[in-house]
C-alpha cells in the first residue's frame, strides 16, 4: 500500500467510528417495546405516492388527517400518535427497505396500513420474524385472514375479494336464477381471487358461467373482450377489474348496445369512477350497475346529510386536508381504518406492548366505527381474522349507490371455506 | 499502455476499505440498504459497458434483472437449491437471453433499440403473471432469509452484504480485464465510429452481441441480489420503472467510467429516500429536480464532475486508466479545429 | 510491375444514378497511384467498393488475385488493406494511442493471447506515432486535436494495419501549403518505410503530380485516362475535364 492509501484508510476508520459513536447515542434506551414513550406512539406505514397505483396515496393522507385530529384532541390514552408514512412506489423491494428502516432506525411500535398485496407479502416475513405487528393491511387478498398461523403478527381489515365475489354469486342465484353469466377479469391473482369466490358462491351452478374473458393491465382497451362476452349470449356481466378497465368496460358495453345486468367489484365503484363512466358512456352505461359497499359513501350527500359520522369526516377533512376532494372514498377509507387503529390502541390501555395490541386486534368487536356502513361491525377472533365480512349490495341510481336488500355477512361462507 | 496506476490502486483500496468497514459502523438498516446498492451497482456496471462503452441504449435491463431474480427464486422456492448455485445459474440464464436479445439489437440502433428494449421491460410483469405455475403469478414467491454459514460470526444480513460486495468486486475485476486492451477498444471504436471500426476489422456482430450478453450477465446477477435481501419476488418487483432507474443511475453516476456504477448505485438507492426526508409530500418532485440539476451542471455524471474538479485542482489532466474512455472527463482542448 | 489491385468493369448504381460506369484500372505493387477527377467523378465511391462499404452492381475487384467482392467489410483490414477517410473518421472519445491501436485489431492473436500482445502492439503504435510526430500527444483524446493532427492520427491508425495497400482519401484536403509539402514527403517516406503500395484520391494536383508513379483519371463515373503523370498532364481530355485547372 502506498502512503496515501494508508492515510485515507486511517481517515475513514476515524470518520466511521465517529459516526458509529453518534449513531449509538441516538438509539433510545428502553426495556419496553420500541416506539412507545409516555407521550408518543410511533407507527410506520407506506403508500404508493408515486408509481402506477398513486391514486391510492389518498388513503395515507386520510390516515394522516385522522391522526392529526386525534392528536389535537389529546391523543390516545395521553399519547400522541406519530405516523411515519413513506412512499413505496408500489414496489416490494422499496417497501422492504422502508420497513427495515422504520423498524430498525425509527423504532416504530407497529406497521399500520401498508397498501397492496405484493408489498404486504414482501414485508410480512420480516415483520413476523421480528414480532412487529403488521396491522390492517390495505388489500383484500384472502391470505391475510387465511395464513394467520404462519404469520400471527399480520392482520387485514377490508372484506376479502373472494367473499365479495361470493356475495355476487349469492345475489345472482337469488335474483337471476336463469342467468347466463359473462365475466371480465384482470389476468392475475387479484382477478383470480374474485373468480375463486364466484365459483365457490355458485357452487353446483357453475355452468351458469358461459364465458370468461381476461385482460392484461398492459392492454390498451377491453373492447374485444366485451365483443366476445356479448357474442356469448351472456345476460349477466361481472366486472372484476381495476378502475381504469372497469370504466372502459361499462362504457363499451353501452356503446355496443349490449344490455346485461352488470355487477362491478367494490374497488372500482368509487363515485369519481362511476361519474367518469357516465360522462363517457351516458347515464345508461352506469344506471342499474350492482356493486357492494361496506363503508359510507362520502359522495352521497343526500343520504348522509344528517349523519354524525359524515359530519365529523367533513370537519376533519376541512381542517386537515382543506384542498382535498372530499367525495373521494379513498380518504374516507383512510379515516375509517385509522379509527380502528386508534380504537385498538385505546383498548390496549396505558401499558402498551406489541403482544397486547395483537391480542386486542384479534379479539375485536368494533360496532361504532363512524364511517362503516350502518350495521357493519369489525369483528375478529384469534382464529378468524377477517375484520370486515359484512357487505350490502347497492345499485347505482344516477348520482350514487342505493343500498338494495339486506346487509349480508359472508362470515359463514368464509368459515365454510376454511 | 493503460496499466492500473498508483492513483487507481489508491482509489480501489479506499473503496474496498470503506466497503469492508461500513457494516460495523452504520446502523443495520443501512447495511440492508447497501446490499441493494451492490445490486444496483452491478446492474449499472453492465449498462455502462453496454451503453457507455458500446453506445447501445437499453431501457430494458430490468427484464434481465427479473430473469436473474426469478431464476434464483424459482430454484430456491421450488427445488430448494441454495442461493450460491442460483446466482451463477441466474447469470448464465440472463447471459444467454442477453445474447439472443443482442442479436435482435444488431438490427436496431439508437432510439429504436431503446424502444424495443423498453417494450421488453414493459412486457416482463405480464409475462411473469402469465406463467404462474412457474413464477407464482401475481402473488410472487417468498424466499428464505439468508443465514451466515456455521462458524462465521456474522448476522445473516451482514453476511449477505459481504457476499454481495465480494461478488460486485469480482464482477468489477472481470469487467475491467475484459474491457482493457483490444476488446474494450473494439467496443468503444464501434460506439464512436462504426464505419471506421469495421474498416479496421472490428466485427460489429461479435462485439455488440458480446457486450449485450455480458451486460445481461451482470443484470442477472444483480437481479439475484435484488431478490435475496427482499426475500420475495413478484411482478411488481421488476416493473419498467426499474429499467429506467438503472439508466438514470448510469447517467447520473457517469456513463463512461466504472466508478459511475458505484456512484450511480448509491444515488438510485438513496436519492428517493433522501427526497422523502426533504419533502414527504412530493418526493417525486425533489427526485426530478435533483435529476435535472445533475444533468444541467454535471452532463458527464457525478464522477465526470468530480474528475473535472480534481483536474482543476491539480492542474494536470487525469491519466487514462479506467477513465481512458471518458469523453469529457479530460477537458483538454488544444484550440479550435483549424482548417486553414 | 505486377498488379497488386485490379479493378475491372466496376459499375455501381444508386437508384437511377450510375456512380461508376465500367471502371477498370490496375494498381501496381510498390507504386503510388493517384486517383483523380472532378467532384462527383466517383473516386470515393470506388474506395468504398474496394473496402466493401458499397456493393457494386457488377464488376470485379481483385487483390493479389483474390476477389474482394466476396468479403464483408470487417475482413478487408485482415487482407492488409487500410484506408483513411475523406471526412476524418476518428474514434473521438479515445486517445490518439488507442486510435492507433485499433489499427492493430486484426493482428492481435485470438483469445487470451491477445493480452500478451498488448505490450508489443503498444510499442509498435508508439513507434508509428513517433514517426508521424504524434508521440507527445499519445494520451490526448482525439476529439480536441487540430485538423492536421487528426489527419495524421488517421494515417497512423492505417499504418498500424501494416498495409500492403494503403488507400488515402484526400490526404491534403484542409491542409495549409506548407503542410501539403510536408505531406508529400511523408507519403513517399511511409510508402518506402512500410513498403506499402498507395492508392490516393486527391484534388491537389501539384501533390499528385509530384509523388505519383501512375495516375488514373475518373470523370462522371468513367475512366478518362490512365498513365504516368506526364502523359496524363498532356492528355487533352483530362485538360478539358478540369477546364484547365491543371
Amino acid at each position: 500500500m502506498t502512503s496515501p492509501v494508508r492515510k485515507a484508510a486511517i481517515g475513514i476508520f476515524a470518520a466511521a467510528f465517529a459516526l458509529a459513536a453518534t449513531g449509538s447515542t441516538i438509539a433510545p434506551v428502553s426495556a419496553a417495546d420500541p416506539g412507545v414513550t409516555d407521550t408518543e406512539i410511533v407507527l410506520g406505514g407506506s403508500h404508493p405516492y408515486s408509481g402506477p397505483a398513486s391514486g391510492y396515496g389518498n388513503i395515507g393522507k386520510g390516515i394522516g388527517a385522522y391522526f392529526s385530529y386525534v392528536n389535537d384532541k389529546g391523543g390516545v390514552n395521553g399519547r400522541k400518535i406519530k405516523y411515519i408514512d413513506k412512499d413505496d412506489g408500489y414496489s416490494p423491494p422499496q417497501a422492504v427497505q422502508l420497513v427495515h428502516q422504520m423498524v430498525e432506525q425509527d423504532k416504530v411500535f407497529a406497521i399500520f396500513d401498508t397498501l397492496g398485496t405484493a408489498v404486504n407479502t414482501a414485508i410480512r416475513p420480516y415483520l413476523n420474524q421480528n414480532g412487529v405487528p403488521q396491522l390492517f393491511v390495505a388489500t383484500g387478498a384472502s391470505t391475510w385472514g387465511h395464513d394467520y398461523q404462519k404469520f400471527p403478527w399480520t392482520i387485514g381489515w377490508q372484506p376479502d375479494y373472494q367473499a365479495e365475489a361470493a356475495l355476487y354469486a349469492h345475489d345472482i342465484l337469488l335474483n337471476h336464477p336463469k342467468a347466463k353469466i359473462g365475466v371480465l377479469y384482470q389476468n392475475d391473482d387479484y382477478g383470480e381471487d374474485y373468480n375463486v369466490g364466484l365459483k365457490r358462491g355458485l357452487g353446483k351452478h357453475q355452468d351458469m358461467i358461459v364465458k370468461m374473458a381476461s385482460y392484461e393491465t398492459t392492454d390498451p382497451s377491453v373492447g374485444s373482450q366485451i365483443s366476445t362476452l356479448k357474442a356469448s349470449g351472456a345476460d349477466v356481466f361481472l366486472i372484476f377489474a381495476t378502475p381504469k378497465f372497469a370504466i372502459q368496460a361499462m362504457v363499451i358495453t353501452a356503446q355496443q348496445s349490449w344490455h346485461p345486468t352488470i355487477y362491478l367489484n367494490n374497488v372500482s365503484g368509487a363515485v369519481p369512477f362511476m361519474n367518469a363512466a357516465a360522462k363517457a358512456g351516458g347515464l345508461s352505461a352506469v344506471n342499474g350497475v350492482i356493486s357492494t359497499i361496506y363503508l359510507k359513501d362520502p359522495a352521497n350527500h343526500a343520504r348522509y346529510a344528517g349523519d354524525a359520522g359524515m359530519k365529523l369526516y367533513n370537519e376533519i377533512m376541512t381542517k386537515y386536508l382543506p384542498s382535498a376532494d372530499k367525495d373521494d372514498g379513498n380518504y374516507l377509507y383512510g379515516v375509517s381504518i385509522a379509527y380502528t387503529m386508534c380504537d385498538v390502541l385505546k383498548r390496549a390501555g396505558k401499558d402498551l406492548t406489541r403482544k397486547k395490541v395483537m391480542d386486542i386486534a384479534t379479539n375485536l368487536v368494533e360496532k361504532d366505527n363512524p364511517w362503516a356502513y350502518p350495521g357493519v361491525m369489525i369483528r375478529t377472533s384469534p382464529t378468524f381474522r377477517y375484520p370486515i365480512t359484512q357487505m350490502i349490495t347497492a345499485k347505482w341510481l344516477t348520482t350514487g349507490w342505493s343500498p338494495t336488500g339486506l346487509l349480508v355477512d359472508t362470515r359463514a361462507m368464509t368459515m365454510a371455506e376454511k | 499502455m493503460p496499466r492500473p496506476n498508483a492513483g487507481l490502486l489508491t482509489r480501489v483500496a479506499i473503496a474496498v476499505a470503506v466497503i469492508a468497514i461500513l457494516p460495523w459502523v452504520v446502523p443495520s438498516f443501512l447495511v440492508f440498504d447497501l446490499i441493494y446498492v451492490a445490486a444496483y451497482t452491478i446492474a449499472i456496471l453492465g449498462l455502462i459497458i453496454l451503453t457507455g462503452m458500446n453506445g447501445q441504449i437499453s431501457l430494458g435491463h430490468g427484464a434481465f434483472m427479473a430473469l436473474g431474480g426469478y431464476v434464483v427464486a424459482v430454484l430456491a422456492h421450488s427445488a430448494g437449491w441454495p442461493y450460491w448455485i442460483g446466482v451463477p445459474l441466474a447469470a448464465i440464464a440472463s447471459g444467454v437471453a442477453g445474447l439472443l436479445i443482442g442479436l435482435v439489437a444488431l438490427r436496431l440502433a439508437g432510439v429504436y433499440l431503446a424502444l424495443a428494449t423498453f417494450s421488453l421491460a414493459v412486457a416482463t410483469p405480464s409475462f411473469l403473471k402469465h406463467y404462474k405455475s412457474i413464477t407464482g403469478g401475481f402473488d410472487g414467491m417468498s424466499l428464505q432469509p439468508v443465514q451466515a454459514p456455521a462458524g462465521v460470526p456474522l448476522g445473516g444480513q451482514q453476511w449477505l452484504y459481504y457476499v454481495a460486495w465480494a461478488v460486485a468486486g469480482v464482477v468489477f475485476l472481470l469487467s475491467a480485464l475484459l474491457v482493457r486492451g483490444q476488446f474494450g477498444r473494439a467496443l468503444r471504436a464501434l460506439r464512436d465510429n462504426p464505419i471506421a471500426a469495421v474498416s479496421f476489422g472490428v466485427n460489429p456482430y461479435f462485439y455488440k452481441t458480446a457486450a449485450f450478453g455480458w451486460s445481461a450477465v451482470l443484470a442477472g446477477i444483480a437481479g439475484g441480489f435484488y431478490a435475496i435481501p427482499t426475500a420475495y419476488v413478484s411482478p411488481d418487483t421488476f416493473t419498467f420503472a426499474l429499467s429506467i432507474t438503472l439508466l438514470i443511475g448510469a447517467v447520473l453516476g457517469g456513463i463512461s467510467t466504472f466508478w459511475g456504477a458505484l456512484v450511480g448505485g448509491i444515488v438510485v438507492e438513496f436519492l428517493p429516500l433522501v427526497a422523502q426526508q426533504i419533502n414527504a409530500a412530493a418526493p417525486g418532485v425533489v427526485y426530478g429536480v435533483a435529476l435535472i440539476l445533475v444533468m444541467m451542471f454535471l452532463p458527464d455524471g457525478i464522477v465526470g464532475g468530480l474528475l473535472r474538479l480534481t483536474y482543476r485542482f491539480r492542474r494536470a489532466p487525469p491519466q487514462p486508466a479506467l477513465e481512458s474512455s471518458t469523453p469529457s472527463a479530460a477537458p483538454v482542448t488544444v484550440g479550435p479545429q483549424s482548417r486553414e | 510491375m505486377p498488379a497488386l489491385l485490379t479493378v475491372r468493369n466496376l459499375t455501381i448504381r444508386f437508384g437511377g444514378i450510375t456512380a461508376l460506369n465500367d471502371v477498370s484500372f490496375d494498381v501496381a505493387e510498390g507504386h503510388i497511384t493517384g486517383l483523380i477527377g472532378p467532384n462527383g467523378a466517383g473516386k470515393t465511391t470506388c474506395f468504398n467498393c474496394i473496402t466493401r462499404l458499397y456493393q457494386p452492381t457488377s464488376g470485379e475487384v481483385l487483390f493479389k488475385g483474390e476477389d474482394l467482392l466476396r468479403c464483408v467489410p470487417q475482413q478487408i483490414a485482415g487482407k492488409r488493406i487500410a484506408r483513411t477517410f475523406q471526412n476524418v473518421a476518428l474514434f473521438d472519445h479515445m486517445s490518439v494511442l488507442e486510435n492507433a491501436l485499433v489499427g492493430y485489431h486484426t493482428r492481435f492473436p485470438v483469445g487470451l493471447a491477445a493480452w500478451g500482445a498488448e505490450t508489443a502492439a503498444t510499442r509498435e503504435a508508439m513507434d508509428v506515432l513517433d514517426r508521424l510526430g504524434l508521440a507527445g500527444i499519445a494520451n490526448r483524446p482525439a476529439h480536441g486535436l487540430p485538423f492536421g493532427l487528426r489527419k495524421n492520427v488517421e494515417l497512423a491508425r492505417a499504418l498500424m494495419v501494416r498495409p500492403e495497400l494503403l488507400l488515402l482519401d484526400e490526404p491534403a484536403a484542409g491542409l495549409s501549403h506548407d503542410e501539403v509539402t510536408a505531406l508529400g514527403d511523408t507519403i513517399k517516406r511511409i510508402a518506402r518505410d512500410f513498403s506499402t503500395t498507395v492508392l490516393m484520391v486527391e484534388h491537389h494536383m501539384a501533390l499528385v503530380m509530384r509523388i505519383s508513379d501512375h495516375i488514373v483519371v475518373l470523370a462522371s463515373g468513367k475512366t478518362l485516362a490512365d498513365g504516368p503523370p506526364d502523359a496524363v498532364r498532356a492528355n487533352p481530355a483530362v485538360i478539358e475535364a478540369y477546364l484547365g485547372a491543371v
